[in-house]
């Protein structure tokens, strides 16, 4: 039945486990991390000592293109521009972070609440570009909010790392001595055990 | 013999109880308003107990006692990272002021880790201004046995450990107790056990500080620390302004006085007494390693040959 509990935290010290495990409800669960990760398993040695973390990851959501709330097209015949006709303003501050990096400020006119007309020579070819452009990562800020966590979990003095960050897992061993070898050789079973138990259960 | 109580009611006419308690002998520690709630911390004579008791059933107020009144407490963290706070440091801190302590809360520079861990000379002198230190360890007897004694050399006042696993005191050098269940947590302590642990926490200290009380009681010091408190704000009229909690912060043996050393520690050491002694002959005044605030330590009685 282990395999299909979500925390599990080994350790020789019993106490420390059954803390930890609450530890990591509670960072998880600040950070809403809770549906993001499928299952963790850790390991502490405190002898060595090392502190080893795997978590098999959900697939997050999707990254949000400019065509999911746009409809991009070329200007009229004759003029140089790209119009993009919004249908959500929600993303409107990351587009125009990310249109500005690209064209300059000069190049974007936003005189409409619904409208930005973006000048550029190159319209023909720029407006594939701009229908596939990704304004909003999602897996960047969940990857974000996964180190977040990963540093509130460790033990404060662990300041030596190694880690593994896919979209499949992550993997993190922490010490305050140089990482050995056969540390991060523990991390790698764990990871292959959980990753085969995840597919399998899939 | 005074008896360290704590007033909890209304604002409305509670000066009335300040006039009874001042009137019995007995001394305001420390009054906190809170829109129309107030809580003071008293010393009040033994014998005239029931009457304020008395008095505090006619306000409709609660009367507690608070052993930890007139001592200043050290809540010692590794550091002052989000791993230790506010969960469990300052959930144990509150705990020790609900009975009447002042608790400094310090975070060492190197405290963590295990092998790595270290407490410079300036932090042992600070820890050691106090009357007691809580050291706040974690989750692991390990550690907590074999690696952390390190942050505990050198601190001359007594020592209390919490930390999460069940380990006799007797295996940590240094430590005077060791209250578990208390580990590094990253939630606000409010189930049964975790309030449990903090009630442990708080009488393991109040024991020792009681025991420290009934030491000092066969060398008594040549006056009480409240009584010198009390010269204090009538004599030196700048304390009023200081916005500090508690301008004059009593200990065991003595007082810190927020006010700056060089400005003032010569007003200080010529506060006069009834009896006709200067402070400076009954107490040594120093510069506090705080903000540069006075430590007032009091001489016991084998020192100087009399009591006022």
């Amino acid at each position: 039945m282990e395999e299909y509990e979500k925390i599990i935290v080994e350790s020789d010290e019993e106490t420390g486990a059954d803390v930890y495990n609450r530890v990591i409800i509670d960072v998880l669960s600040d950070l809403a991390l809770g549906r993001v990760l499928e299952k963790i398993r850790v390991y502490i040695d405190v002898k060595e000592p090392v502190f080893i973390f795997v978590a098999l990851r959900r697939f997050g959501l999707p990254s949000i293109r400019l065509s999911d709330f746009a409809e991009v097209d070329m200007g009229d015949y004759g003029k140089n521009e790209v119009t993009i006709n919004l249908l959500k303003e929600s993303y409107i501050p990351q587009l125009l972070n990310k249109l500005w990096e690209r064209y300059g400020k000069g190049n974007i006119d936003h005189e409409e609440r619904n409208m930005i007309i973006v000048h550029t020579p190159d319209y023909f070819t720029e407006v594939d570009f701009l229908r596939e452009m990704i304004i909003d990562e999602k897996i960047a800020q969940i990857n974000d909010r996964i180190m977040d966590a990963m540093l509130r979990i460790i033990p404060e003095g662990f300041r030596v790392r190694y880690h593994q960050l896919t979209k499949e897992y992550i993997l993190f061993v922490a010490s305050e001595d140089p990482i050995k070898q056969e540390w991060k050789n523990k991390a790698f079973s764990i990871r292959n055990g959980l990753v085969k138990g995840g597919k399998d259960n899939a | 013999m005074l008896e360290p109580v704590m007033f909890e009611g209304g604002v409305y006419k509670h000066n009335h109880l300040v006039e009874l308690v001042e009137d019995l002998g007995g001394y305001i520690l420390q009054t906190n308003i809170m829109q129309t709630e107030i809580v003071i911390i008293m010393l009040v004579p033994m014998n005239d107990i029931h009457r304020v008791e008395t008095m505090t059933k006619e306000l409709l107020g609660v009367l507690t006692r608070a052993p930890l009144s007139g001592t200043e407490i050290a809540v010692v963290a590794p550091t002052l990272a989000y791993h230790h706070l506010p969960h469990p440091d300052c959930d144990i801190a509150e705990f020790l002021r609900r009975k009447g302590a002042k608790t400094n809360m310090i975070g060492l520079a190197r405290g963590v880790g295990a092998r790595v861990c270290q407490i410079t000379g300036h932090e042992r002198s600070l820890i050691n201004e106090h009357d007691l230190a809580v050291y706040i360890l974690g989750n692991f007897k390990h550690c907590i046995v074999e690696n952390k004694p390190k942050i505990l050399e050198g601190i001359e006042i007594p020592i209390v450990v919490t930390g999460a696993p069940e380990i006799d005191v007797e295996e940590i050098p240094m430590a005077n107790a060791y209250v578990g269940n208390l580990g590094r947590i990253a939630h606000r302590m409010r189930k049964g056990p975790e309030m449990w642990a903090m009630d442990e926490a708080v009488e393991a200290v109040s024991e020792i500080l009681d025991k420290e009380r009934n030491e000092m009681s066969k060398d008594p010091l040549c006056v009480m620390p409240p009584r010198v408190k009390k010269e204090i704000e009538d004599q030196i009229p700048e304390i009023a302004d200081v916005l500090s909690p508690l301008p004059v912060t009593l200990k065991l043996k003595g007082m810190r006085v927020k006010l700056d050393y060089d400005e003032f520690h010569k007003r200080i050491e010529n506060i006069s007494f009834v009896e006709g002694v200067k402070l400076k002959d009954i107490a040594y005044i120093k510069k506090g390693l705080l903000k540069n605030y006075i430590l007032v330590e009091i001489k016991p009685k084998s020192e100087t040959g009399f009591v006022i």
